[in-house]
């Protein structure tokens, strides 16, 4: 009986802490960038907390790019607040945990490249290379799904700012048009992400607004408005055009 | 209640949203995917998908404007009348819907891939019927460029050859061409397939250059290629071979060796000169490339080549023998460049360059020659601040020369050192300036100088700008007259051109006026020399380029209008040289009769040269008979065991025209003789094959 009891108390209290790590990721993406809000609005990194809670979860299957992705989150924080030092040391978190998979999923090859994306501000003397690198990522990733909005964002936002002595600005168009009709979410599991299509709104925007197509850019502020009404950086850029 | 409140609301709600779809297609029926479509104003709306379909829900009602815009067409608008479904269909024509941003293209010409919209490809370069493979060939159907067909180089603008300098990668080359033989223009040194860019500026180009009185010609390399490839090509003048290796796409070798044997053409084709030695030569190319994981570029480009020339022309003082000439030639260009990123915001382009060349001639019983070498060293940092963009740099130079003729020779050192710095800035996405400043030393004459340059551009409309450009341009003197210090400066000349261009990609229209003040050139009063000579060149050129007027067709107009004197040299009085004409004119055609064949014509028109007649009292005021030249070529691609095989045919001159350079006079002005081409007409044979590595 004691060994039944036992074993009943240790099924129960496991069954109770798997439970415990699923809740970690319950709406985890808001909750990173509730988090992301919360930092700009206090000029505290609130991001490091949960990354820390993460940290200590025991392993899931959606942690790991998770917590790459609040790594991510986090550069771009301190990326703003300049602290460049900071921001360059979480985005090579975020390269760290994603690196340490075995393989890696369409999403998280995005993310990858995202993240190296975002590391060629903090290692501009690595421009090409790091280029290169989130642009196999990229690849990688829509050879698993060509639907996704992620990684086709990433692609069109690194020719958005790649400069036109080195022939950016020729995809930037056609790969945010892509991301825009592609669906927010591409796998079925609920951790699954969804992020982006603000993003993919704002740059198709401002790439029109840079080549002087000023309806077309007018057209994706408006309806990137109508369907992110808070973001103020399409608010901004709709006011100037 | 409520929900019986709520139904209706929501049923009100839903009958407000009118729902607008359709499809857009291009004038072959193609759908025409990621096109944006929207009402006008109101800003409903939104993209095709892969189909061409697009559909989207708008509260607007009644009249409305509803546009169609998409990358490479022409944006569409229509007047509509919104019904709760309105179904559309849209067709859009090729064309620009964009104001591209304005580009400095004051005196430039420019051919790359890298580019949407440019004059030139590099493939028109080499496919040229009046080019014969040679880069400089195309470049003499290019406007501004006068026919000077019996002398080596590139004569711009009413400048002489040594005014125009070949600028490979950043390095300089010393000596572009094969050899300098009297009256028998040269090659050009390098395989044009070497090259993914061309900028040729016929004047008013960047601060980061000088030495060029005239014109600057601009050769980029290619990076590193993307297949191992093997290469055979076999034609009436030798044989080269080539091979190329690519290591995980960040590495490469490039090796290339060839032989030019001339004799078996010559025998074949009736000649106007007793050559004792056709034109032969041999050479190698080896080039390294190498792309760092930081995507920071370093090529290494070593060339060498020999070529060795004998050949009899007739001439009035010797008319029993004629005149013998020989010459013997060495050259090594080695070009080492790294491109890289220097910190956070600012790249980098670094460079160290070789050239040696040695010359040993015989005109008769004259012996003359020179062995020359130098490094060169180049470095140019830039970095971009949203519209601002700043490039600055040093270079240096320092060569050796030894000059010889007869029992007389000469050492010439020198160390050119240069600091250059420019701005672009975009006020608009119309309206551009530049500002540079280059200043130069130089030990050889003890000179420094300073020289602005300044080019503005405004776009008129979505295909069309005006450009202004100005620009101060110093030379040291030739060699020639640098055996013994006289205190000769830097020849001078000052640019003003004015440049309107339209521009799609099927069609170009340019015009360009232009005014080249030259000070402080060379003038020789026997063997004294001093900077008392001066000059001008104006004209207009004028370029237009057609794709649409026959299917297939590729063709293109160059008409130049020069008007050009000087006093230079041993010149008594200023007059028009020898080597301008008045007016050129070029006529360019390229027809593809199917994916395989291709067709090429190129005509040229240019009224007579001056040339110098002893009985004429009044200098340099005889013109040569106006030249007319044809060439024909044509291409067939094929496999040979299923490798790449370009087979191809030209004929030089097929028509005959009596083509005549200037004239020989004896030393008392009784008996002339004409200078007249090597041969009258000429067939040029061969075919190239490409292995790849499967």
């Amino acid at each position: 009986m004691k060994v039944i009891t036992c074993c009943f108390l240790f099924s129960f209290l496991s069954m109770a802490a798997f439970s415990q790590s699923k809740d970690l990721l319950l709406n985890i993406e808001e909750r990173i960038q509730e988090a992301q809000d919360l930092s700009f609005a206090h000029q505290s990194d609130k991001i490091a907390p949960l990354l820390a809670e993460m940290e200590a979860s025991p392993p899931l299957e959606w942690l790991t790019y998770w917590q790459a992705y609040a790594a991510y989150q986090g550069a771009v924080y301190l990326m703003v607040s300049k602290d460049e030092k900071g921001a360059n040391a979480y985005a090579e978190k975020g390269i760290d945990y994603l690196s340490a998979k075995e393989s890696l999923n369409t999403e998280e090859y995005a993310l990858l490249g995202s993240i190296l994306s975002l590391s060629i501000t903090f290692n501009p003397g690595e421009a090409i290379g790091l280029s290169n690198k989130a642009r196999k990522n990229y690849k990688k990733a829509l050879k698993a799904n060509p639907d996704n909005l992620r990684a086709l964002l990433g692609i069109g936002r690194s020719d958005f700012y790649k400069p036109k002595q080195y022939g950016g600005g020729k995809e930037v168009e056609s790969y945010l048009l892509k991301a825009l009709a592609a669906p927010d979410q591409i796998l079925t599991d609920a951790e699954a992400p969804t992020w982006g299509r603000d993003d993919a709104y704002y740059y198709l925007a401002a790439f029109y607004g840079r080549e002087g197509r000023i309806d077309d850019a007018k057209l994706y502020c408006t309806k990137g408005l109508k369907e992110f009404p808070m973001h103020h950086l399409l608010s901004e850029l709709l006011a100037k055009l | 209640m409520r929900i019986l409140l709520f139904l209706l609301l929501s049923t009100i709600s839903l009958s407000a949203q009118n729902l607008i779809t359709g499809e857009v297609k291009d004038e072959k029926g193609q759908a025409v995917p990621f096109a944006n479509v929207y009402l006008k104003t109101i800003f409903d709306g939104n993209s095709t998908d892969e189909e061409g379909q697009f559909s989207f829900a708008t509260e607007a009602q009644g009249a409305a404007i509803i546009a169609v815009s998409c990358l490479g067409y022409e944006n569409y608008e229509q007047a509509i009348e919104i019904t709760d479904k309105l179904v559309l269909s849209f067709v859009l024509k090729k064309g620009s819907n964009q104001l591209s941003e304005v580009v400095i293209t004051a005196g430039a010409f420019e051919a790359s891939d890298e580019k949407k919209i440019t004059i030139l490809k590099p493939l028109d370069i080499v496919t040229n019927a009046g080019a014969a493979g040679d880069v400089y060939g195309a470049l003499q159907t290019l406007p501004g460029v006068s026919q000077v067909n019996d002398e080596t180089g590139i004569f711009v603008r009413g400048g002489e050859a040594y005014e125009t300098k070949t600028i490979i990668d950043g390095a300089l080359v010393a000596k572009p061409f094969f050899g300098d033989t009297p009256d028998v223009p040269a090659r050009g040194r390098f395989n044009p397939f070497l090259f993914k860019g061309t900028l040729f500026s016929t004047g008013g180009y960047s601060a980061e250059y000088g030495q060029a009185l005239s014109s600057v010609l601009l050769l980029n390399t290619y990076d590193i290629p993307k297949n191992n490839e093997y290469s055979l090509s076999l034609n009436g003048a030798g044989l080269g071979v080539s091979s190329v290796k690519v290591w995980e796409k960040k590495t490469a070798l490039l090796f290339s060796g060839n032989y030019t044997n001339l004799k078996p053409l010559f025998s074949l084709i009736p000649q106007n000169r007793n050559w004792t030695k056709p034109p032969t030569g041999g050479g190698g190319a080896m080039g390294f490339r190498h792309r760092l994981d930081n995507g920071s570029l370093f090529k290494s480009y070593f060339q060498y080549q020999h070529g060795a020339i004998g050949v009899g022309f007739p001439h009035p003082s010797r008319p029993e023998t004629g005149r013998f000439f020989s010459g013997n030639n060495d050259n090594i260009f080695w070009n080492n460049t790294y491109q890289g990123f220097l910190d956070k915001n600012w790249s980098i382009k670094a460079l160290v360059a070789l050239n040696y060349d040695k010359d040993k001639n015989d005109l008769d019983e004259d012996h003359f020659g020179s062995e020359e070498a130098s490094v060169q060293s180049r470095l140019t940092v830039s970095r971009e601040w949203g519209n601002v963009r700043l490039k600055t740099g040093a270079e240096w130079l320092q060569s050796e020369g030894s000059y010889y003729y007869n029992a007389f020779s000469s050492e010439l050192t020198n160390s050119y050192t240069a600091l250059f710095g420019e701005l672009d800035i975009k006020f608009s996405r119309k309206l551009a300036l530049r500002m540079g400043m280059r200043g130069e030393n130089n030990s050889l004459i003890a000179t420094s100088n300073l020289a602005p340059r300044l080019s503005l551009a405004y776009k008129t409309g979505a295909n069309s700008q005006v450009s202004l450009a100005y620009g101060q341009f110093f030379q040291q003197p030739e060699p020639d007259f640098l055996w013994r210090p006289q205190g000769l400066q830097f020849e001078q000349a000052d640019h003003y051109i004015f440049n309107y261009q339209w521009i799609t990609e099927e069609q170009t229209f340019r015009i360009e006026l232009y005014q080249k003040d030259y000070d402080q050139l060379v003038r020789a009063d026997g063997l004294n020399y001093n900077n008392e000579g001066f000059g001008f060149a104006r004209g207009i050129d004028v370029f237009w380029r057609d794709k649409l007027l026959v299917k297939r067709l590729d063709y293109w107009l160059s008409y130049s209008y020069l008007d050009a004197e000087r006093l230079y040299r041993d010149f008594p009085i200023v007059a028009a040289p020898t080597f301008t004409t008045k007016h050129t004119l070029n006529v360019i055609a390229n027809y593809r009769t199917n994916v395989r064949t291709r067709l090429g014509l190129s005509y040229t028109y240019a009224s007579g040269r001056p040339y110098f007649n002893p009985n004429n009292p009044a200098y340099l005021a005889d013109r040569t008979k106006d030249y007319h030249n044809l060439n024909l070529n044509a291409s067939y691609l094929t496999s040979i065991s299923g490798n790449f095989t370009v087979i191809y045919l030209s004929l030089r001159n097929p028509l005959q025209f009596d083509q005549v350079f200037g004239y020989y006079y004896s030393a008392d002005g009784a008996i002339r003789s004409p200078k007249t081409p090597a041969s009258d007409w000429s067939i040029f044979a061969g075919v190239s094959i490409s292995f790849r590595e499967k």
